[in-house]
């Protein structure tokens, strides 16, 4: 009983009903580009980078067909400092990179988008601030990175402890 | 923790790994984005599932609360919600280790904010089982988070060992107080229960003389003391093939075997002698001959205990009932003005009573009722447990039973009262029962002789109840 009910679980319900929990990346394609974030990709690594900033823009264009805002957005930033010299303008770095965030946005949990939003917003916030006030104060990748892992590493256990909470863990006795 | 999330971590850990390579700030500030927005994603996850967990409930109910073991019940899981869930569910109710089934899990899409699913759940083993509260497990749209909590309430079934129940013994349908127990031999005589007093006369010992009673009334008495025998009982225990009818656990074998129990324990209690003999299709499988050794008594509990029908592929395809000579006599009365073929061919069969004596010694139960009695000498009490289906056997039997001037108890199993299929034409049953009836009221006519029915009480209070509906329709005539 138990293998069938495994089996089940992962594959579909005993009602029928598929249970591939929605395809996240595929079921908000059209949802993506229906937001023209697409074409403010390309258009701002034209604007940075020329046309081999179109170039990748396009190819970003076209990998988003089957990978994810989230993993898009990784590649975009790979090609911004592979297409955008560093020591380009603040500008030329930075409208890009704002495009590209923009991806981390079309996407959302629930329906609520604006406590979406805010909670994706604030926690950058947060783990961005203190990767950069690493940076700031040792002038060190090394240590902004450990930083960094670090803050994401404690965001990531306190928010399981608050959901624990929630549920009713760690009552007092 | 998720494969996709795994995925995210190894990508911002590559990310600052290529920051630090490439001397740039961009990608860690990439990386800290990929991380920003997973643990956005955890917290918003995080809210949602409490806030679904918070307008759930969910009910299991059954459709019996008592079953007995093996039997199906249905259980139905309602789930309902305040809201829309904001996320999807999957509903898994949670039966016990005892419960058998094969569908178990539902969904509640994102939206929805009831759902009701009923599975059919089977219970091999006895006992008293509680259906936890369902587990939801909740995911997120895009498949990153997945959180698994137990909800609602729980509910409690009870599986009953199949055995009987509420065993009726009676007559016509009227339950009897047990007809076992203490027994006096209605004699005065040496004994211990004191009697009465009477006049003294010459021959009495003088260890009988109550000294109080003489006193008190100025002439010798003597107190008397009830006499008690020792019955000697013998049971007949019939295992034929007919005896299996019934539901598992619930044969007319296993009502008549508690009954018989009874008598084993009557037995035991007052040191009677018991003997047992039991009844296959072939004849005496088991004997026991009357003894009131603490051993054997203990020997044939075990052995009513244990004893079961034989089965099926292996008993005789055979098991005609004879016609008993009233029968024939009626039949060739009726073929003696009929003369066509089918009359001539049949008037022969009906033509020699005596068939019927030579066919019914032959009868396993007949044989060994004979075989042991003839045997033993005295008073006896036989104790017959066998079904009807064989009517015209039982009858010899409890004729040749009664022949040592001894009382006989016959315990009969109505075959009406045990159809596995339950009592679905009631009125038929009753039409069956009242047959049954007239067939035990001829055997407890005669003299020496009681027949009581033994089955459940609930089916033989639903056939009577049936019969009274059927009085009362056809304004007082019964068949």
């Amino acid at each position: 009983m138990s293998q069938t009910l495994q089996e089940r679980s992962e594959s579909q319900t005993d009602d029928g009903r598929e249970n591939s929990w929605p395809a996240s990346w595929r079921a908000h394609r059209q949802s993506r580009i229906d937001g023209g974030i697409l074409l403010l990709v390309i258009a701002a690594f034209g604007v940075a980078a020329g046309l081999p900033g179109i170039a990748a823009g396009l190819l970003l264009a076209v990998s988003w067909v089957v990978l994810p805002n989230v993993a898009v957005f990784a590649a975009g930033v790979i090609a911004l400092v592979a297409v955008v010299p560093g020591d380009a303008a603040i500008l030329s770095k930075g409208l890009p990179f704002t495009a590209l965030s923009g991806l981390l946005l079309t996407t959302t949990i629930s329906d609520d988008w604006l406590r979406d939003h805010g909670a994706i917003l604030g926690m950058w916030l947060v783990v961005g601030g203190a990767m950069l006030a690493g940076w700031i104060l040792s002038d060190s990748l090394w240590i902004s990175a450990a930083v960094l892992s670090g803050a994401a590493g404690a965001g990531f256990i306190g928010i399981t402890v608050f959901g624990l909470k929630q549920l009713g863990a760690f009552k007092d006795e | 923790m998720r494969a996709r999330v795994q995925f995210l971590i190894g990508l911002v850990g590559l990310l600052s790994l290529w920051a630090i390579a490439v001397e740039r700030l961009l990608p860690l500030i990439g990386a800290a984005g990929i991380a920003a927005w997973v643990l956005g994603q955890q917290f918003r996850f995080a809210q949602l599932v409490a806030e679904t967990t918070e307008s759930l409930t969910a009910t299991p109910t059954v459709s019996r609360s008592q079953v007995p073991t093996d039997e199906t019940t249905v259980v139905t899981v309602t789930v309902e919600a305040a809201e829309p869930l904001p996320v999807r569910c999957l509903v898994k109710p949670a039966f016990p280790a005892g419960a058998e089934t094969t569908t178990t899990t539902f969904s509640l899409d994102r939206g929805e904010n009831s759902a009701k699913r009923s599975v059919e759940v089977q219970w091999p083993v006895a006992g008293t089982f509680t259906i936890e509260q369902p587990e939801f497990t909740m995911r997120d749209r895009l498949g990153l988070f997945e959180q698994s909590v137990s909800i609602g309430e729980t509910e409690t079934i009870r599986v009953q060992p199949r055995a009987p129940r509420n065993i009726h013994v009676g007559e016509g349908g009227d339950y009897i107080a047990a007809g076992f127990g203490e027994h006096s031999a209605e004699q005065s005589g040496s004994g211990l229960e004191p009697d009465d007093v009477r006049k003294y006369v010459p021959g009495d010992t003088i260890r009988n003389i109550d000294w109080k009673a003489t006193a008190r009334l100025g002439e010798p008495h003597v107190r008397e003391f009830e006499a008690e025998t020792d019955r000697e009982t013998i049971l007949f225990v019939d295992h034929r093939a007919s005896m299996d009818t019934g539901v598992t656990g619930e044969t007319k074998l296993e009502y008549l075997r508690q009954v018989g129990l009874a008598f084993v324990d009557s037995a035991q209690e007052l040191s009677d002698p018991l003997g047992c003999y039991s009844i296959g299709d072939a004849g005496l499988t088991r004997s026991f001959t009357p003894s009131a050794n603490a051993d054997q008594q203990l020997s044939i509990r075990k052995h009513l205990q244990s004893v079961e029908p034989p089965d099926p592929e292996h008993s005789p395809a055979d098991q005609r009932n004879p016609v008993s000579p009233g029968q024939m006599r009626t039949m060739r009365q009726r073929l003696e003005g009929d003369e066509s073929p089918y009359s001539e061919r049949l008037t022969p069969f009906f033509a020699r009573p005596e068939t019927y004596v030579e066919r019914v010694i032959d009868q396993p139960l007949v044989a060994a009722v004979q075989s042991v009695t003839s045997r033993l000498d005295g008073a006896l009490w036989s104790v017959i447990f066998t079904d009807d289906t064989q009517r015209a056997e039982l009858t010899e039997a409890v004729k040749i039973a009664r022949q040592s001037e001894g009382q006989v108890l016959v315990f009969i199993a109505p075959t009406v009262l045990y159809e596995p299929g339950g009592l679905s034409d009631l009125d038929e049953a009753y039409d069956t029962y009242a047959d049954f009836e007239q067939f035990r009221t001829s055997l407890a006519s005669m003299e020496h002789v009681s027949a009581f029915e033994v089955g459940p009480a609930d089916r033989i209070s639903a056939v009577l109840a049936s019969g009274q509906t059927q009085w009362t329709n056809t304004g007082g005539s019964l068949p």
